[in-house]
């Protein structure tokens, strides 16, 4: 029953020498109209492993994320300006072509959103859309994925019904799967847990672990001891602003800036 | 907890109470009275003929073929325009937000166009195509009826695709999934049922119009399938035969009442039947 896995997804952001190149965010701005949500960000993420953001809410972690794939251009007054550069490439480019950015920069969101159509095509659905590719490979695609997220042996012989049916944390296992079928480069996770019951908590935590071998993740959570353990390196940020930007257990163990001590020490209040 | 409370209070609840019961029952007492004289006269007046012969003249046998085809052909047409324009003015209010403003006045007319007396719309179809054209149509006829549909499903059609939370939009397009795609294939799918049952009340409130089709279809007392001469109907044709001294058009004025109050009833059970599943889900 092993997932015959397709090519196992190159990272795209590999330089000719096989290291991967950094993630750069460079005088990153951020206005929800007149209101200056992101101020100044300059960040340079590994190109491999799990990032991972950290701050108070509405401190502007998903409006970060929301610009790795454009996603905020589809509401009025909403816009960005600096620079994310991804393989070498500037996101915010205005030429970038936007369904193609899209599909080498996956999001996974807070809640679960299965399209309605059977688990099977809520992962094929987008496959097909995007890539030209047989019926056969589909299958194998869709199999890879499912294994991925670790939803396949629990879905296997349910594939028709539809995704609304699974529960909360396997529809959101169901959305990883879709995002990842398509093969993209960098992962986004929005709170990808906090929707979820303690054992599909366990459940992705173990799946970002594994995923992020293999894909660049940038995961927002709210808990310290799941940026802990998935994270090689943590961003802390307040009021749109960055605060610390440093190793995982560097930020954790021997903060550098007192406002980074006082979070972790009282939690998101 | 009834304890609490003093005894006026108690009284005035009961008042109240029973006054709400006795209207209730009042207004139901006139429902099933049109309901029963429906039923009665409907059924007595309702034969095999009626589905085989055309309007007969005054004081002969006859049927109502001709105006039941001249309906539904009508209807169908008028179903058929309102359904595929009014979906694609919904979509382009709840999928196209940014153009908020020309949204804005596009549901203003809209809701102007719902509260239309009906009458208001025959007379603007008069003048607009049964006068300039020479003469009532059938087509003057079906558009009217679009016209009337048309708003209704605008309306209830926003409203559920404004249901279908952004999340599943934004799902999509994070997919790499072109809008139109996302709209065609995942929001229309989400938005389905209710979608239908727009287009089904719809339906029946268009069933029964009369107003509209005075000025525009008008009526025709043998059968005609052609859309460019006046088009027989059934609520012209109730209208006209009810009022008439003759008992054999007073009967198929009644058969014909209750065949579209059937129509109306069965579409409102079905949509409510339909719609249900989503709403749970
Ligand atoms: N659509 C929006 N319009 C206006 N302001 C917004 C919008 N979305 C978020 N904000 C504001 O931007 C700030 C950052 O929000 P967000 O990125 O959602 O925070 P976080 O994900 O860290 O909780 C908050 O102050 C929030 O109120
Ligand atoms: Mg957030």
């Amino acid at each position: 029953m092993n997932a015959t896995a397709p090519d196992s997804p190159a990272l795209s952001h590999v330089s000719e020498d096989g290291t991967p190149t950094p993630v750069e965010v460079e005088n990153l701005q951020f206005h929800y109209g007149s209101f200056h949500a992101l101020k100044d960000l300059n960040l340079r993420f590994a190109g491999t492993g799990a990032t991972a953001l950290i701050g108070p809410s509405g401190c502007g972690k998903s409006t970060f994320l929301r610009i790795f794939n454009r996603i905020y251009e589809l509401y009025p007054g909403q816009h960005a300006e600096g620079s994310i550069r991804i393989d070498g490439e500037n996101v915010l480019d205005p030429h970038t072509d936007l369904n193609e950015l899209r599909t080498k920069v996956g999001m996974v969101f807070q809640r679960p959103t299965p399209f309605p159509m059977s688990i099977f095509e809520n992962v094929a659905f987008a496959v097909r859309k995007v890539q030209r590719i047989g019926k056969q490979e589909l299958a194998d695609r869709v199999e890879w994925s499912l294994s991925k997220a670790g939803l396949w042996e629990e879905v296997k012989d349910s594939l028709r019904k539809p995704g609304s049916a699974l529960s909360g944390g396997q529809q959101q296992r169901l959305c990883i799967a879709r995002t990842i079928a398509l093969q993209p480069s960098v992962l986004l996770l929005d709170e990808p847990t906090s929707a979820l019951d303690p054992y599909s908590v366990q459940k992705v935590e173990a799946l970002v672990e594994e995923l992020k071998n293999e894909f660049k993740i940038i995961i927002v959570t709210h808990n310290m001891s799941q940026a802990r353990r998935v994270s090689e390196e943590t961003v802390f940020m307040v009021r749109g602003e960055v605060v610390e930007f440093a190793p995982t257990r560097e930020l954790f163990d021997s903060p550098r800036e007192d406002r980074t001590r006082a979070y972790l020490q009282v939690g998101d209040l | 907890m009834s304890r609490s409370l003093s005894f006026g209070r108690r009284a005035k609840n009961s008042l109240f109470y029973l006054f709400s019961v006795f209207t209730t029952l009042f207004a139901l007492f006139f429902l099933g009275a049109i309901f029963w004289e429906l039923i009665r006269s409907g059924f007595a007046g309702l034969d095999w003929s009626d589905f085989t012969e055309n309007t007969p003249p005054p004081m002969t046998d006859g049927g109502f073929l001709n105006a039941l085809v001249g309906s539904l052909i009508m209807t169908t047409i008028a179903m058929s325009l309102a359904t595929v324009v009014g979906v694609l003015v919904a979509t382009f209010l709840s999928e196209f937000r940014k153009q908020a403003r020309l949204g804005s006045v596009v549901r203003f007319l809209n809701d102007i166009l719902l509260s239309a007396p009906s009458i208001i719309i025959g007379l603007f179809i008069y003048a607009l195509l049964v006068v300039p054209f020479g003469g009532f149509s059938g087509i003057a006829g079906s558009i009217a009826l679009a016209i009337v549909a048309l708003p209704m499903i605008t309306r209830t059609c926003e409203d559920v695709l404004r249901i279908v939370p952004d999340q599943l939009r934004e799902a999509g397009i994070a997919l790499g999934l072109k809008r139109s795609t996302v709209t065609l294939r995942i929001i229309y799918r989400s938005a389905r049922a209710g979608m239908v049952t727009a287009v089904l009340l719809a339906l029946g409130r268009v069933a029964g119009e009369t107003a509209p089709l005075l000025f525009t279809a008008l009526n025709n007392s043998g059968f005609s399938a052609n859309l460019f001469a006046p088009m027989p109907n059934l609520p012209v044709m109730i209208y006209q035969f009810a009022m008439s001294p003759y008992e054999n058009w007073k009967e198929l004025a009644w058969a014909a009442s209750l065949l579209i109050t059937v129509f109306i009833l069965a579409l409102n059970v079905f949509s409510r039947v339909i719609f249900r599943p989503s709403t749970s889900s």
